[in-house]
């Protein structure tokens, strides 16, 4: 009977051991292929373009990066991520004087792929066995099968919050999980009014981009916010519909959301609104850069931070997780002497470097990132990140990756969708179509664009 | 004097006429370089580039032969009243409300300095400085100051008004900081030219018509006014032509993001060139905005015989 059940233990052993086996024999190695055998023999200089300042963490990146290639001079270039500073982009992408890019947006990403003006990376994937998938979570993002950029660089999303202004208004403790209407609610508990009704602090307010509402279907259903199953666009969706009325409402109606049509007109961020307590909370992807910065942007209170709502209670929330937002890859204008370097600077950047991304508030999407020590990265130490932050929530909304994130499979016509979506959202906003119309006429639109790519 | 004799003074003649004629095309030929490079082959390769579909970025090897088919998509647009549509309208508004009125108030500014005014230099370099100053500076400053806590809304809510308008998100207002501004920088040019022109009318005709009892309005309307027109003309056809071209104050203070009701054809061409890559489509709404301000200037020349007297 004893030996039975020694047996039998031993057995239980030896299959409870066998997961852990075969889970070290599964796990693909995702930084064989980011170093250069002999570092020190790459040389040459890399001209990187990104929309972050040295003082954003780049400066630190690329010190960091020199101790392993000490003879690879990077030299950056911040560049800024509006519509003409990405014609400045291209035109310099054009002319040559650019090595490696970092594209913000798929937008401008997708543009840049469809014009030939990065070069394509399938040779170094091939040669290097790179996996995607485990090293960024995706293979999606190529032009006719083909890749250009790594997708290396995350956005999370959350709501940032005034935290007197929230204790004030007797909310309690700050949400793991809520729903919009109930995000309306708290935002409405802290508007103030003065004597004539006129809103003087909006409790709420959605971030300063035009398809912020959009994103609900990334929340909901994990990809592509604009396409529905068909390939084609879901504007007339009520998903979309209603978070596009909601938004309207609380911006136009109920006045206790800063209001889009206000951003746009007098070019205004998410962040001067925050920072200069105009609005006691905010959904923003990017808010901690602005945080850490409080030379221009002093904030005297504590400021909090909640997830991404949800549509219903229990639902996965995909938006709670860091998502990719940035592309990086070599110029196809590059200069063919550095193109060596190029490389390893752009596999160096994508994989370890790209942790410095949430110096500027941006975050690493990038399977193998340490993440120990990022609020030290962001704000010195746990200690001066209190004097700021509630540091408990910054750990468990902002740099959450156990959270998933969405992704893009479908991004036909993307770039023209984009635009279109833009334009549209605001003409609800400013009153000048319902917001029916305005999804009828951009689901045309944007259908016909889908057609004219296909 | 003999045959030959002629013939070697001619040879002469005709060597110098050459050597003078070549000293001309030496003084010229950098003013017409940069005008064939600059105006001349753009112009031309505008046109070419309205028949086709290209995108610059992906270089001369993806251009298309698309004939038509852009001037059609306009006509579409025009007809479905979208962006082009809107544009226009729009283009119209801003010309018909800052030609008039900026002509009117530079001439009466100038009748008024023509006379005598005290710090007249001041004053007009006052008047003058705006034309001169960058309009991108301008822009950046009016749109500071119309923004929905600027100066002008400020003055607004001290003056007793509750809720001024938040002028960049009124469909209704949005135009009114542009208008505004092109008026204030045009006024400096025209105010120049006029009081130039003020100064040709002869003093004997406004003798002659104290004598015959002409009050200043009479004297004002029935002598400055016919006398001045040629000039009045002139600016109406550089003004009209400046104010179908409006871009930089519109896309400053829109920040690359005109709205539906305040956008104008040259930042709809700019947008579909250098934010959608459309450059073929761009060439043919360039063209058909050419077409317009021909047409426009055509009848402005036509109708001069009315109302211009030389």
């Amino acid at each position: 009977m004893k030996k039975t059940i020694a047996f039998l233990m031993a057995l239980l052993l030896m299959i409870s051991a066998l997961p852990l086996a075969m889970a070290d024999e599964a796990a693909p190695d995702i930084t064989s292929w980011i170093l250069a055998e002999d570092p020190a023999s790459i040389s040459g200089t890399v001209r990187f373009w990104i929309p972050f300042k040295g003082s954003q963490g780049m400066d630190d990146m690329i010190a960091e990066f020199n101790q392993t290639y000490p003879n690879v001079k990077v030299e950056l270039t911040t560049y800024n991520n509006n519509s003409d500073g990405n014609v400045a982009v291209n035109t310099a992408l054009m002319s040559g004087e650019i090595d490696v890019l970092a594209s913000f947006g798929l937008a401008n990403a997708y543009k840049r792929w469809e014009n030939g003006l990065y070069m394509p990376l399938d040779s170094y994937i091939e040669k290097y066995g790179i996996d995607l998938v485990a090293n960024w979570g995706t293979d999606v993002y190529k032009y006719e099968d083909t890749y250009y950029t790594f997708p290396c660089g995350g956005l999370s999303y959350y709501v940032s919050i005034n935290m007197t202004d929230w204790n004030e208004a007797g909310l309690g403790e700050l949400p793991t999980e809520w729903t919009w209407d109930e995000y309306l609610a708290a935002s409405e508990a802290m508007t103030k009014r003065d004597e004539n009704g006129n809103t003087v602090l909006y409790g709420g307010s959605n971030y300063h981009s035009q398809n912020y509402y959009n994103y609900v279907w990334y929340q909901v259903y994990g990809h592509d916010m604009y396409y529905g199953e068909d390939g084609y666009t879901n504007f007339t969706d009520p998903l979309i519909l209603n978070s596009l009325k909601r938004n309207i409402k609380a911006d136009n109606e109920d006045k206790i959301w800063f209001p889009l049509a206000t951003y746009r007109g007098d070019n205004l961020q998410t962040q001067d609104v925050f920072t200069s307590h105009t609005a006691a909370s905010a959904i923003s992807p990017n808010m901690v850069r602005f945080l850490r910065d409080q030379e221009n942007y002093n904030t005297p209170w504590i400021t909090g931070f909640a997830p991404w709502p949800v549509e219903e209670k229990g639902q996965t929330n995909y938006m709670a997780g860091v998502s990719n937002f940035s592309h990086a890859g070599i110029a196809s204008n590059a200069n063919p002497d550095n193109l060596e370097a190029a490389w390893y600077w752009l596999a160096w950047y994508s994989t370890y470097g790209s942790r410095y991304l949430i110096v500027a508030g941006h975050q690493s999407s990038w399977k193998g990132t340490d993440l120990s020590g990022l609020v030290d990265l962001v704000f010195g130490s746990e200690e001066e990140a209190a004097k700021l932050i509630d540091v408990e929530s910054f750990k468990r909304v902002v740099v959450n990756y156990d959270n998933p994130p969405y992704y893009d499979s479908i991004l036909t016509a993307y770039a023209k969708v984009n635009s279109l979506v833009a334009e549209y959202t605001l003409y609800a906003h400013q009153g000048v179509m319902s917001a029916e119309e305005a999804m009828q006429q951009l689901k045309e639109l944007a259908d016909e664009a889908i057609d004219d790519a296909l | 004097m003999s045959n030959s004799t002629i013939k070697e003074s001619r040879k002469h003649f005709s060597r110098m006429q050459r050597q003078e004629n070549l000293v001309g095309y030496a003084f010229i030929t950098p003013a017409l370089i940069a005008f064939l490079v600059f105006l001349a082959f753009p112009f031309f390769a505008s046109i070419a580039l309205s028949f086709t579909k290209w995108n610059f970025l992906s270089g001369w090897s993806k251009l298309q032969w698309v004939g038509l088919d852009n001037f059609a998509k306009i006509l579409q647009q025009f007809a479905k009243k979208r962006r082009f549509y809107d544009a226009l309208i729009n283009t119209f508004v801003y010309a018909v409300t800052t030609v008039p009125t900026s002509i009117a108030i530079a001439l009466v500014l100038a009748y008024m300095l023509n006379n005598k005014v005290y710090c007249k230099k001041a004053l007009r370099m006052a008047f003058f400085i705006p034309y001169i100053s960058s309009a991108v500076a301008l822009s950046a400053v009016f749109k500071f100051m119309f923004r929905d806590d600027g100066v002008i809304n400020s003055t607004l809510i001290s003056l007793g008004i509750a809720n001024p308008p938040d002028w960049f998100v009124n469909q209704s207002l949005n135009k009114i900081p542009i208008i505004l501004l092109v008026i204030w920088t045009a006024i400096g040019y025209e105010l120049v030219i006029y009081m130039s022109a003020l100064q040709n009318v002869p003093a004997s005709l406004y003798e002659a018509a104290d004598i015959d009892g002409a009050g200043s309005a009479q004297k004002f309307w029935y002598v400055t006014l016919p006398l001045v027109s040629p000039t009045t003309f002139y600016l109406v056809i550089v003004r009209l032509i400046a104010s179908f071209k409006i871009f930089s104050s519109i896309n400053i203070m829109t920040l690359g993001s005109a709205a539906k009701t305040n956008t104008s054809l040259v930042v709809e061409i700019y947008a579909e060139a250098f934010g959608s890559y459309n450059f073929g489509f761009a060439a043919a709404e360039s063209m058909v905005l050419f077409v317009i301000i021909l047409l426009i200037t055509l009848i402005n020349f036509a109708g001069q015989k009315k109302w211009v007297h030389y």
